[in-house]
């Protein structure tokens, strides 16, 4: 697919709610965040000539996201980036009600092991099992497995 | 039994709707994206200059080789001499409007750079009024060279050949100059969004 700048600045508008979901529970602080906010955006932008429309842009949007998320190494990218793309919420530092809410969502996902929170973070998102096992890698029985094991560290928490 | 049940399904729907919370505050934001948008603008100014070249290598061209041909058809040197002329104030015209698309300038204050690129778009947009009618008489001029060299036996061929050369010429330059003029607006468009 030839995507130029302008098409990819319509997907990430489009998009920029899952992308940075993803990047805020897998980061301590919200400079973390915009870091790997950065890094999915590169990675996307990389990516996105492979999309083939074999599976949904949101599911092509998570891959890309969850990928980069699990294995970027954060310290050496911190210390890279000294210009990041970042968004105007501070999540770690609002005091709304709303944001105590996404907090406490937030202490509950990432007590998870990366790829549990992956996981959970995609159901709690209505994707179907089949979507998560093509995003995360893993069969569809797998997937349910995994999440009745997630669901009864949820419970214990 | 079941109220653990009741518990487990309550604790998901909350984090169910917090997970909506989120996103829906998210999608209130808007991201800064001001590398992006420099990287962006510098990538649309090397298209932009991308033409000068273009430019520059046909003045070369035409000044060079093509004063050559342009003598065995013409036979006029004073017609030679005003197409260099004419050639030379192309480069020359074409180098005073791009010393305003330079990249290092992104880096600095955008407004600037909106500026100036109004005023490349200004000039490339009057450049056709004057390139347009000069190139027509350039070309007019020609044809009666080739024509009052010989007037019995004129190669109308030759004539039909540098009039369909010269439209399509035209048609391209005019193309190049319409791309240009958009990518001006494109560069100004988004800073000024």
């Amino acid at each position: 697919m030839e995507t130029n700048e302008l098409d990819f600045t319509q997907i990430v508008r489009e998009y920029k709610s899952t992308i940075y979901t993803v990047c805020y529970m897998f980061s301590k602080d919200e400079d973390e965040v915009n870091d790997l906010f950065q890094e999915v955006l590169i990675n996307l932008w990389k990516g996105i000539g492979k999309f083939r429309n074999e599976c949904s842009m949101n599911t092509f949007i998570y891959r890309i996201s969850l990928n980069t998320c699990i294995s970027v190494d954060r310290k050496n990218k911190r210390t890279k980036q000294k210009e990041r793309l970042s968004m105007n919420a501070n999540l770690f530092c609002d005091e709304d009600n709303d944001a105590k809410q996404i907090r406490q969502l937030y202490d509950r996902i990432h007590r998870l092991a990366p790829v549990d929170r992956a996981i959970v973070l995609l159901w709690l998102d209505n994707v179907s099992y089949e979507e998560i096992g093509q995003i995360i890698g893993i069969s569809t029985k797998n997937v349910s497995v995994k999440l009745v094991r997630i669901k009864e560290q949820l419970k214990k928490m | 039994m079941k109220p653990n049940i009741h518990t487990e399904e309550h604790q998901i729907e909350e984090m169910r709707q917090q997970i909506a919370l989120l996103k829906a505050k998210l999608e209130k934001e808007t991201i800064v994206t001001d590398k992006m948008i420099r990287s962006t603008i510098k990538q649309k100014m090397e298209k932009i200059n991308g033409n000068t070249i273009f430019s520059y290598i046909a003045c070369l061209f035409v000044i060079t080789f093509g004063s050559a041909v342009l003598y065995e058809i013409s036979q006029s040197r004073i017609f030679i001499i005003v197409t260099i002329i004419y050639m030379l104030t192309c480069a020359t015209a074409t180098f005073l409007i791009h010393r305003n698309v330079r990249k290092d300038d992104v880096n600095g204050d955008l407004f600037t750079v909106a500026q100036k690129m109004k005023k490349v778009k200004k000039q490339y947009h009057d450049w056709i009024y004057f390139a347009l009618p000069t190139v027509i008489l350039w070309f007019g001029w020609l044809c009666w060279l080739i024509y009052q060299r010989d007037p019995e036996s004129t190669d109308y061929y030759m004539i039909i050949g540098l009039v369909v050369g010269g439209v399509t010429g035209g048609f391209f330059g005019q193309k190049m100059n319409k791309r240009v003029i958009n990518t001006c607006d494109e560069i100004i468009h988004q800073i000024e969004e």
